[in-house]
């Protein structure tokens, strides 16, 4: 979606740019425009509140994912199978 | 050159390194399970491009994230009518004309601190709101946002244009935040 010269951005063009701050940076431009359009529209401010929480959900849930795989390991047995299919393709 | 390394102490070393790296990333035990068998395998046959620069664990590492960005890219390849779909009618359907209409605009959610993030609830809510995301966009979703991987690579990857991954992962905001309200509230 592109943004166009217009200083007035509509919600649709807004929420692209909030998802869009989340991985990388705004030109100045897309800055003022959206910081003028959160000064004016609680949605959207709403939606830049939520995203960015969604955002460091999305970090703490892999954390936790982390460490609730640390001490995972694989069987005696899925270990054998691995083996056999090692040897079989070795030969 | 190593020409008789014995595979049953590679799989006693690092199978379970290579194991938790796995399911960390794709979330599926047995998927898992397979993309260690195939890495070891690919370690075999590619022995010779091992000249002991890195160590052993380094290298079948570097090529399990191989393996496992191979599978992402397998996923979004799919066809999936939902990528298809013109970005108008998505944008009408999740939340708004060109302004938010009044039954989808977003509710409160009462988040004013990060204690929030500590609740289960909400965790698993999206857990499985992330489960929902069509494939393509989960695959963008995950190697973007959870592996960080750069823009760049995940375009080359996945084939996709830098402009056509920041509207599948804006996408994908949408649907996760409309999900999580749905489930939560």
């Amino acid at each position: 979606m592109e943004i166009d010269n217009k200083i007035m951005i509509t919600c649709k063009e807004s929420t692209f740019l909030i998802s869009k701050k989340q991985q990388d940076k705004l030109s100045r431009a897309e800055k003022m425009k959206l910081q003028l359009h959160l000064m004016m529209c609680k949605h959207c401010r709403k939606f830049a509140e939520q995203i960015s929480f969604i955002q460091k959900g999305i970090k703490r849930l892999r954390l936790k994912i982390e460490a609730q795989s640390a001490n995972i390991t694989l069987s005696v047995e899925q270990k054998a199978k691995i083996k056999e299919a090692l040897h079989n393709q070795k030969k | 050159m190593e020409t008789n390394i014995d595979p049953n102490s590679w799989v006693d070393d690092y199978s379970d390194n290579l194991y938790r790296y796995a399911i960390v990333r794709v979330n599926d035990a047995q998927m898992a399970e397979d993309l260690v068998q195939e890495t070891f395998l690919a370690g075999l046959k590619n022995l010779h491009t091992f000249q002991g620069k890195s160590n052993t664990q380094t290298w079948l590492i570097a090529i399990l994230k191989r393996k496992i960005i191979d599978h992402y890219r397998k996923k979004s390849s799919r066809k999936e009518y939902s990528f298809d779909e013109p970005d108008e009618r998505f944008a009408d359907k999740m939340m708004m004309k060109d302004q938010w209409v009044k039954e989808k605009a977003p509710l409160s959610w009462n988040i004013n601190a990060d204690e929030q993030l500590e609740n289960e609830e909400f965790m698993q809510i999206l857990k499985a709101c992330i489960k929902h995301l069509p494939e393509k966009w989960a695959s963008c979703f995950v190697l973007k946002v959870m592996e960080e991987m750069k823009s760049d690579e995940v375009c080359k990857e996945l084939e996709l244009t830098s402009s056509n991954l920041w509207v599948i992962l804006h996408r994908a905001r949408l649907q996760l935040r409309e999900c999580i309200e749905k489930g939560w509230l």
